[in-house]
């Protein structure tokens, strides 16, 4: 009698402990969720002034305290994380997409193409991605689309260099010799045949990246290149923070956890990939 | 050996080349109107004309093209828009005191990271590889503006132990290399150097927290597979010691992609210096780059791009040189 119940106990475990390693899934869920509805957690208008109460401390009312024109920054963070990791995900996103297309045909076609867009790959990889989209989006003028143009511009490299690289190994295999000898265009052997096999590293790599961009982006617009004024964008709450420093403790300290969190999830998530990606070679 | 060398300088060469060009295009062609911004804001048609006409802005773009990068060739990086005044030496009197913060984070961050992921390979699974781990994780996750305006805030103001700003609370010593801790020890002047140091604390510990991560891990990884080496069993086996097996014979076999790593980070860190200069008003290039950002002084911004992938690609080079001689097995192929 006592050893199926036992049985049930430790089955009941395995499932938790399964369900367990796709936790990062949740992870996810919660910032899709902020992104998506960022009113269901902070009901106040983050633009809305309030000029009797200017430079309040954490309350009651106001959780993370208010800004210098009595602005609820907690309403103000949580739309901070729409701007600054939504746009991260884009910026991430295009420049993984451009990057394959541009690596996955270098790799395929090799000659002189190859040749050219490795060079210029190069060229973008030889030097600060920070300073280069600091050029670039001051160039352009400063503004959110800037920022997402000039970080594109500076990440696609990257990507490019990795597909490229994963490609030249896959072309030699049958499949892909096979599809060849069936009259399959070049960009149908990439998109249909090759890309499956590119995505685990791709996912892995895009999810890290963008816990990078955050960083970028954000730092972008502290120095005024990116979000403009009064859109709550977290590098930029924490640029405005700065004429306050002294007084206002909690304006610095409290939005830059939100950015901490956001990084720091993109890391568990990147891991959790990386691990799964790992497991299905092992097997 | 020879070959290996040519390559190198060739293509550091073309990477200035795609600089000097990228810049070119993002200052004359890019904007719509770059005139319009040496004019100010409520210059009429003809102002504008003829800013434009005194900064050749009105001739054809590659004629342009070749005053930039002869100008460039000479030294010089043309008029800023904003001072009006030459920015090449401007750029020069900013440049020592944002060498002299990014030369004391590398070598920090150097000794720290690998002697960390050192500790950290050896030490397996123990709580002080934990820290490490954690501390690099954060480090990683940081923005280092903030990280810095935290340290600022609580460290400085807080608890008043470091200075929030600036480089030195006195007058500095007689210049001879531009950084004022090499300067006063020279001059002798001891309370200048400390000051100096105290003042260095704050933005170095942001710069290195913000690195920290990359060669400690990097180091890590690259030691532990060195140990399951067979040599490293002999090594052992023989009778030599910890110390004798970790630095003398697996760090030796393990240093070689931290230094090619630490001599793309060392390009990192002049970007990320301009974040930290902003916030503790160091008055280098990164605040200078800052400044003109304010005012869309194209040449300006331009020239410390050009100038901090200088400094990149130099330090990429003297990288490519100490290569041969930290691993031998290079020079052969």
């Amino acid at each position: 009698m006592a050893a199926p119940a036992l049985g049930r106990v430790e089955a009941r475990r395995m499932d938790l402990g399964r369900a367990l390693k796709w936790w990062p899934l949740l992870l996810i869920g919660v910032w899709v969720v902020i992104i998506a509805l960022p009113g269901l957690i902070a009901p106040q208008n983050p633009l809305t002034l309030n000029l009797g109460n200017t430079l309040a401390p954490p309350s009651g009312s106001n959780f993370f305290g208010t800004d210098e024109a009595g602005r609820d920054l907690w309403s103000r963070c949580v739309w901070g994380v729409r701007y600054s990791l939504g746009i991260s995900i884009v910026i991430v996103v295009s420049a993984a997409v451009i990057g394959t297309l541009i690596g996955g045909l270098a790799g395929l076609l090799r000659g002189p193409i190859d040749t050219l867009l490795m060079r210029t790959t190069d060229v973008f990889l030889a030097f600060p991605y920070l300073i280069l989209a600091i050029a670039i989006a001051s160039a352009v003028g400063p503004g959110l689309t800037t920022v997402v143009v000039a970080l594109t511009a500076v990440w696609w490299p990257g990507y490019a260099r990795m597909v490229r690289g994963q490609v030249l190994a896959l072309k030699e295999l049958a499949f892909v010799e096979g599809a060849r000898a069936a009259g399959t265009s070049t960009p149908m052997i990439l998109i249909r045949h090759l890309l499956p096999h590119l995505l685990p590293q791709l996912s892995a790599r895009v999810s890290m990246d963008v816990g990078y961009a955050v960083l970028a982006l954000t730092g972008l617009s502290f120095l005024g290149l990116g979000a403009q004024p009064p859109t709550p964008e977290l590098g930029a709450i924490i640029a405005d923070a700065r004429s306050h420093l002294l007084v206002a403790w909690w304006y610095t300290t409290l939005p830059g956890l939100f950015v901490l969190a956001a990084v720091l999830s993109a890391m568990v998530v990147n891991d959790w990939l990386e691990g799964r990606n790992k497991g299905e070679l092992s097997r | 050996m020879i070959y290996y060398l040519l390559r190198r300088l060739v293509g550091a060469v073309a990477v200035l080349f795609g600089v000097v060009t990228g810049t070119f295009v993002l200052s004359h062609v890019v904007p719509s109107c770059p005139a319009c911004a040496v004019a100010g804001v409520r210059a009429g048609p003809a102002q504008i004309a003829a800013a434009a006409h005194s900064l050749g802005l009105d001739r054809p773009v590659w004629e342009q093209y070749v005053t930039y990068i002869s100008g460039l060739a000479r030294g010089d990086f043309g008029i800023s828009y904003a001072s009006r005044q030459e920015i090449g030496p401007a750029i020069l009197t900013y440049l020592p005191a944002t060498l002299e913060l990014v030369v004391y984070s590398f070598i920090v961050y150097a000794v720290l990271g690998v002697g960390l992921g050192l500790v950290w390979a050896w030490r397996g699974n123990r709580p002080e590889s934990w820290i490490i781990r954690l501390f690099s994780m954060l480090g990683t996750a940081l923005p280092v503006f903030w990280f810095a305006m935290v340290l600022q805030l609580w460290l400085g103001s807080t608890l008043g132990w470091f200075p929030i700003t600036g480089r030195l609370d006195m007058d500095p010593p007689p210049t001879i290399t531009g950084f004022y801790t090499i300067d006063a020890l020279a001059a002798g002047n001891l309370d200048a150097f400390g000051n100096a140091v105290w003042h260095l604390a704050l933005p170095v510990t942001a710069l290195v927290m913000w690195l920290f991560a990359v060669a400690t891990r990097l180091t890590q990884k690259s030691v532990v597979e060195e140990m399951q080496m067979p040599y490293v069993r002999t090594a052992i086996a023989k009778g030599a010691g910890t110390r004798r097996v970790l630095l003398g014979h697996v760090l030796r076999n393990a240093i070689n992609p931290v230094i090619t790593m630490l001599g793309l980070q060392f390009g990192w860190l002049l970007g990320g210096t301009v974040l930290v200069e902003v916030v503790f008003s160091w008055p280098g290039i990164g605040t200078y780059m800052f400044n003109a950002l304010q005012t869309f002084d194209f040449p300006a911004i331009m020239a410390v791009t050009v100038v901090i992938t200088l400094g990149f690609v130099i330090v990429n080079l003297i990288v490519d040189l100490i290569y041969p001689v930290v691993d031998p097995r290079i020079r052969l192929t």
